[in-house]
């Protein structure tokens, strides 16, 4: 199935779409959902902000709260408000001045290397949220108490260190407010005590997933606005839009006072940063599954948030759509590194289509196909895609494509992709495949059958040429096969037409006359017939040179017997001349 | 005497003819003018009518004497023209062809004279009468070389007459002094198909097998030395120095068999030896040294049974027992000692090699066997019924197995203890669970996919209950749970887990397999022994060890077990069913399921992806042909048939309506011919790899030729085991298969699978909508729904040809009447081993 102009289609949908909304997403306003909506400010900063008075912090208000006509503030100068939870385990080696130092060391090195990027507090972790490794990684979204984190944070770092035998764990995590996702797990081990605080801003490092407004356009790739972008951190690999980088996408919907009331991941979607166009601003391209991805509307405000670190594989269920959700197993899932898989490549090429959103000129490389087992469900290893990239998903059903997305391996645990129940095409695929083999043996015999009798008709030999017709007479016809391709489709697609699956209508369509016409190519009743007058002409020809033949011989008896006669004649008169007394002479001559 | 060494081999009597050729014709002459003038010669005592001339003498020295004459060669004797030589009374010697009548020429012309003679009381003569009768003294005679050959000779001239067969008989002699024993035959049949009543000829064969019977016993051939002696018995029992040569080819055989530890080849000697002499001093003497033999034995018996060493002390009595198992004092101790230690003795032709079991698709007999025997399933199909065409299960470790929320679960009750005779291992809630946590894991190696999808949860619901709870109602809970139990490896236990108490006796290894224990293999035979021992003070005691002993051929073992060697075959060669099953002392049993012969295609070959050639090589088979000549031997149909599907005729799944493909093979060679121009190339060679099975060997070869014979070339040979790999570097692309599938329902999956994965990738191969129908019965609900879908997809298995399902063979197994407990048809060989009982019983019939 092809569903690029589809999605071509809705692309342009999107941009006209996202021309018209562009001027309000360039300073939309985001917020946590559920907690506080973060005013828009029309006016930019001078200067960076504070912590103490930072222009975006000061126009904050709770969601619930009255709110208050502001200034909006771009997202470039709002600086990311931070909260740091470090855990330490009930040790001895974890004394009050040594967690001190630790949560000291952090501060100083955040200052060091991020700067005013951040607006930051670092905090002991009480075990209101986690106690320890194995609670960090059980962790859930739902079960974090809504009042443990003040509502303006961003982004919560959820910190853990303990004694690893000779050695100190430290494990971490990430909670991105405005998502409300959780990251995967960062682990890391350092031998000194020392060394602890150092280790915590790597795993900080590791775990910080940017936060960027998506700015559709009616032409060329998106635009980028990283949050803070305005606030280089010091250490450059803290950027927010370095070249290259991954990133989730999620629509913020607005309330009509413009604060977010709830987000929504856009499914399938991913977008790329580019070349930057300025500080905190990149463009972008977007990998999609969808036919109109990323449409920014008055009230829709989409966002990007990083993807860094994966865990080992994703576990994709493939159900049918709702209402069923019925498990699909046994469905075959292709991964390709491009938007195109490897046994499509060539008919791509026929039709000169644009690759939407693929890297050109890339050779497609199949990657290993997977089927998914009985719950549906497929893993995908974050092997699939070495560097991050979003990788293509083929997802088929025997003949059939039911869907080609785009999916970066790794970032979620678990995943659902809703598909179109394909059971019943599948059903006549195998009842069509039941036909075709049987239509392929009668060919194959038919062939056999007319090729004797041609060999027979040329050896003149009538009885057995007659008996080989009479088999191929009594071989099933074309119509015979029409019929049950016939039987097969009826009642398929009075099926499909009740379930108004005119997708699955019109693949059965193919299905049954794509097979009706192999019927009428292959079976075709004139080329027996062109057997049959072909035997006859042969079995005339045989019989007029038998007749003539005949003739000849008649003819030739008719000669033959005067001279037979003449020759008799001639023996009588020699005899006549020669005595028979006469003694036989060797050689036959006369005697002397 | 040497050949050379003859004085009469000096020179051909041919050359002797050219030398004296004048002098021949000179005689002729003679002997024609004696003729003319009617002048009777004769040897009578009527003299006065003996007016013969007498050959000139000159010309009758001139022919060879008798002792001059050279005895033909063996060659010339058996290939060249028959010569008889007329000796003369002046020793010299007329080379003429053979004379008649034979032998007795020269009495039979004097009893014809003698009638002939005129009394003194008849009429004088005529002279006719008088010609006629002096021509009897002549005798006809036709010379070797010249124009006119025919003469006559009076016979008063002849001193006697040495006949070719005579020369032959003087040439076996000399042959047999030479020990030329073959060439000696040679001539002796060569002479009684000239005439078979020859006076000497019997002597002669007397002395023939006399003579070779010594030559076998020289060449270290002391069996075949007997059977000529026994051959010249019957012939001659008087013959000179027949009876000691018995006496010494017998003890050589005695000694040997003894000294190869046969005591019962020693018995069948020395029987053999007395049949002909009851009192010859070497049986005798034979027969008190095995008596003396197993009296010390059974004192060696009584010294390691009181040492407490079971089974060194039935070693003993059974060697005894085949030593002189007529000693009275045998029969109780054996049986004694049979009783506690039951050993089930089985014949095969093969023997388990070591190898990983679990991946190996293609087993050879052996290999099955020891999974049979080394395998503990949870529930094992058992019998099957025979109206709902389906197979029933069985356990040895619940007592119930309740579904509840309308089987949406099971509740498992443990048996807590093991009945007489069992031998498994105790099993607790939470050993179960571990060892179905194990399934349900990804991780682990026997992760099971399928299981994995239909179980929900597990809960343990006291120390013996467990309860599965399903995702959905399955058909059948027991063919779900039907997988071989492992408890081996300790050190994964769940943290829940208490180890159970094991008895001493079942203090099992990492590598403890239940319920026997491979514990020797050699190249003659395996020991599997019970795992969990019986206890001494039971009285009711079952199989405790079972050996498999290796014969070179199945028809051998079936000789081993007529002599009492082994008591079990476990598969018979259908031809051979009819003798065995008219004989009293075996049981000949039938399995519940035939054994059902596929080839199987691998799915990474990419010629045989190919639809068109896969048919192509089902429809160049005549399949019905191979099974009657290689298996059968005779028609098809009550001993086995021809199949079109992987599974049992009489199961629920097959689809009567699919009939086998038709053996074409025009078609098969226009498809053979399609599927090049669909590969774009050639076929390549096809691997075809099968058991170590000879009548499979033999079948497979037969279908190789009838490939080739529409030219798909097929190279064949036989793989011990064959695995289908992941990377694609099998050695294989066909496979001949012969499996039972007693639930298709379940185990078709993994026979399609080629592997013990059920996991859905492990189908990949398979198109998706038959990739689907497999996976819809994992979820069928009920038996209507299931066996249609197993016979539509016997339909498109027919139509998809991923396999070729050749034929079925009722196979039976034979075992002697001592054998107790084998279950009614079994569904397998050694089901419910555990409790066969093999009654004491050894070989007390004489060994011929």
């Amino acid at each position: 199935m092809n569903m690029k102009p589809r999605i071509r289609a809705s692309l342009s949908t999107l941009l006209i779409l996202a021309g018209l909304t562009l001027a309000h997403s360039a300073y939309a306003p985001f917020a946590p959902l559920q907690c506080t909506g973060y005013e828009v400010s029309a006016e930019k900063p001078e200067r960076p902000p504070s912590n103490e008075s930072h222009p975006a912090l000061a126009n904050v208000a709770p969601a619930a709260a009255p709110q208050t006509p502001a200034e909006a503030v771009p997202v470039e100068l709002q600086p990311y408000r931070v909260q740091l939870h470090i855990g330490f385990e009930n040790a001895p080696e974890f004394g009050g001045d040594f967690r001190k130092f630790v949560l000291e060391g952090v501060r100083e090195g955040l200052k060091r290397y991020i700067g005013e990027f951040w607006q930051c507090a670092v905090v002991e972790e009480d075990g209101r949220l986690f106690a320890g490794l194995p609670a960090l990684k059980r962790l859930r979204i739902d079960s974090i108490a809504r009042d443990v984190i003040p509502d303006d944070v961003d982004k919560v770092y959820l910190l853990s260190i303990q004694v690893s035998g000779a050695s100190f764990s430290i494990a971490g995590r990430e909670w991105d407010t405005l998502t409300r996702r959780l990251g995967a797990v960062a682990v890391d081990s350092v031998r000194g005590r020392r060394e602890i605080p150092e280790s915590l801003l790597a795993v900080v490092h590791d775990l910080f997933r940017p936060i960027a407004v998506v700015e559709p356009s009616k032409a060329g790739p998106l635009t980028l606005r990283a949050r803070a972008g305005e606030f280089p951190p010091r250490d450059a690999s803290w950027q927010p839009l370095p070249p290259g980088r991954i990133f989730e996408t999620f629509y913020c919907f607005l309330n009509k006072d413009r604060v977010i009331e709830r987000v929504q991941q856009v499914p399938f979607t991913y977008l790329a940063s580019a070349e930057p166009a300025g500080r905190g601003v990149a463009r972008a391209t977007v990998s999609s599954g969808l036919r109109a991805p990323l449409t920014s509307r008055r009230r829709i405000l989409p966002v990007a948030l990083g993807i860094n670190r994966r865990g080992p594989e994703t576990r994709l269920t493939l159900v049918t759509r709702p209402p069923a959700r019925k498990p699909l197993a046994g469905i075959e899932v292709e991964i390709s590194a491009v938007a195109v898989a490897a046994d499509e490549a060539k008919q791509k090429d026929k039709s000169n289509e644009e690759i939407v959103n693929a890297s050109d000129g890339q050779e497609p490389v199949k990657l290993p196909r997977l089927v998914a087992d009985r719950n549906g469900v497929v893993s995908i290893g974050a092997g699939a895609s070495p560097s991050g990239a979003p990788v293509w998903l083929f997802v088929k059903s025997g003949q059939a494509l039911l869907a080609r997305v785009p999916y970066v391996p790794g970032v979620q645990s678990t995943d659902v992709l809703e598909l179109p129940d394909d059971t019943l095409r599948l059903e006549t695929e195998g009842d069509i495949a039941l036909l075709q083999a049987k239509l392929v043996d009668a060919v194959a015999r038919r062939a056999v059958l007319m090729a004797q009798v041609r060999n027979r008709a040329k050896a003149n030999d009538w009885t057995a040429t007659a008996e080989l017709l009479q088999l191929l007479d009594e071989m099933r016809p074309a119509t015979a096969f029409i019929d049950d391709v016939s039987a097969i489709r009826i009642p398929r697609l009075k099926t499909a037409r009740t379930r108004r699956d005119r997708t699955t209508e019109a693949r059965i369509e193919k299905l049954c006359d794509e097979t009706t016409q192999l019927v009428k190519n292959y079976l075709d009743a004139d080329k027996l017939k062109e057997l049959r007058e072909e035997i006859i002409d042969l079995q005339q020809i045989a019989a007029n040179t038998a007749a003539a033949e005949a003739d000849v011989k008649a003819e030739e008896s008719k000669i033959s017997r005067p001279d037979k006669k003449a020759i008799d004649g001639q023996k009588s008169d020699t005899a006549t001349t020669i005595p028979s007394a006469a003694p036989a002479v060797p050689g036959g001559g006369p005697p002397p | 005497m040497s050949h050379n060494s003859v004085p009469l081999a000096q020179g051909a009597a041919f050359l002797v003819m050219r030398r004296h050729i004048a002098l021949i014709i000179g005689v002729i002459f003679w002997l024609v003018l004696v003729a003319c003038l009617g002048i009777p010669s004769a040897r009578a005592a009527d003299s006065d009518e003996a007016e013969t001339e007498e050959p000139a003498s000159d010309e009758d020295e001139k022919l060879p004497t008798l002792d001059k004459m050279e005895l033909p060669s063996f060659e010339k004797l058996l290939k060249g023209p028959a010569v008889d030589w007329v000796v003369m009374h002046s020793k010299k010697v007329i080379e003429v062809e053979p004379v008649q009548p034979r032998p007795g020429t020269l009495e039979f012309i004097d009893q014809r004279v003698k009638k002939a003679l005129r009394k003194s009381s008849d009429p004088p003569d005529s002279d006719d009468a008088r010609e006629r009768r002096m021509a009897l003294y002549y005798l006809p005679v036709t010379l070797l070389e010249g124009e006119d050959r025919d003469y006559k000779l009076h016979v008063k001239y002849i001193k006697e007459i040495i006949y070719h067969e005579e020369q032959m008989l003087r040439r076996i002699d000399l042959l047999l002094d030479d020990r030329h024993v073959r060439q000696a035959y040679e001539l002796l049949t060569a002479l009684e198909d000239r005439q078979q009543s020859w006076p000497g000829v019997k002597s002669r064969k007397d002395r023939l097998l006399f003579t070779e019977s010594v030559v076998r016993f020289d060449e270290r051939q002391p069996q075949h030395a007997l059977a000529l002696l026994e051959a010249l018995h019957e012939r001659n029992p008087a013959y000179t120095g027949l009876e000691d040569q018995f006496g010494i080819v017998t003890d050589r055989l005695v000694t040997e068999a003894i000294n190869n530890r046969d005591p019962r080849a020693a018995r069948y000697f020395l029987r053999r030896l007395a049949r002909r002499y009851p009192n010859h001093k070497v049986a005798k003497a034979g027969a008190d040294k095995l008596l003396r033999q197993t009296r010390e034995l059974l004192v060696k018996v009584a010294d390691a049974n009181r040492d407490g060493q079971l089974s060194l002390a039935l070693d003993l009595a059974e060697e005894a027992s085949r030593t002189w198992p007529e000693l009275s004092d045998l029969l109780p101790v054996y049986n004694r000692l049979a009783n506690r230690l039951q050993r089930l003795r089985v014949g095969v032709v093969d023997l388990p090699d070591p190898g990983d079991e679990d991946a190996a698709v293609l087993l050879s007999p052996a290999r099955k066997r020891r999974r049979q025997l080394t395998r503990t399933l949870l529930f094992d199909p058992a019998r099957l019924n025979k109206e709902s065409k389906i197979v029933r299960y069985e356990t040895k470790f619940f007592n119930e197995w309740d579904p509840t929320e309308l089987g949406h679960s099971v509740l498992f009750h443990l048996r807590p203890w093991r009945t007489a005779g069992q031998s498994q291992p105790s099993l607790t809630a939470a050993s179960l669970f571990e060892t179905l946590r194990r399934r349900l894991e990804p991780v682990n190696r026997e992760y099971d996919a399928r299981f994995a999808a239909a179980i929900e949860s597990l809960e343990i619901r006291s120390p013996f209950e467990l309860l599965a709870r399903f995702r959905q109602v399955p058909l059948r809970p027991e063919a779900l749970f039907a997988f071989p139990l492992r408890l081996e490896e300790r050190g994964r236990q769940s943290e829940f887990e208490t180890p159970p108490e094991k008895p001493l006796n079942e203090q099992a290894g990492p590598s403890t397999t239940w319920p026997f224990e491979l514990s020797v293999v050699d190249d003659q035979r395996a020991v599997y022994r019970r795992t969990v021992a019986e206890p001494d003070g039971s009285s009711n005691f079952h199989v405790s060890e079972i050996i498999e002993t290796r014969y070179p051929t199945e028809e051998k073992a079936v000789q081993g077990l007529l002599r009492g060697e082994i008591s079990f075959l476990p598969r018979v060669p259908v031809a051979r069913v009819k003798a065995l099953s008219a004989r009293p002392e075996f049981f000949v049993q039938n399995y519940a399921l035939p054994t059902t012969h596929v080839l199987q295609f691998n799915p990474h070959c990419r010629a045989l992806s190919a639809r068109t050639l896969r048919r192509a090589l089902v429809y160049a088979l005549d399949r019905r042909r191979i099974l009657e000549e290689v298996f059968l031997h005779e028609p098809a149909g009550p001993l086995g048939r021809q199949i079109s599907a992987p599974f049992a005729t009489t199961s629920y799944a097959y689809n009567r309506l699919v009939e086998p493909h038709k053996f074409d093979p025009a078609l098969a060679f226009s498809l053979a011919k399609t599927a090049e121009k669909e590969l774009a190339g050639k076929i390549p060679v096809l691997k075809l790899r099968c058991s170590s099975q000879p009548e499979v060997q033999q079948a497979a070869a037969r279908i190789v030729e009838q490939w080739v014979a529409i030219g798909i070339e097929v190279e064949l040979a036989v793989a011990p085991a064959v695995a289908l790999s992941e990377n694609n570097s099998d050695d294989w692309d066909i496979l001949y298969r012969t499996e039972t599938l007693a639930e298709p329902l379940i185990e078709l999956w993994q026979f399609l699978a080629l592997t013990a994965s059920t996991e859905t990738s492990a189908l990949g191969h398979l198109p998706t909508w038959l990739r689907q129908e497999l996976l819809d019965l994992d979820r069928v609900g009920n038996w209507k729904v299931a066996g249609r879908l197993l016979q539509r997809l016997h339909e498109q298995f027919w139509a998809e040809v991923h396999l070729i399902p050749l034929w079925e063979i009722d196979d039976v197994m034979v075992y002697r009447r001592n054998i107790r407990g084998v279950p009614d048809q079994p569904v397998n060989l050694y089901q419910k081993i555990e409790q066969w009982k093999v009654e004491p019983w050894y070989s007390r019939e004489p060994p011929l």
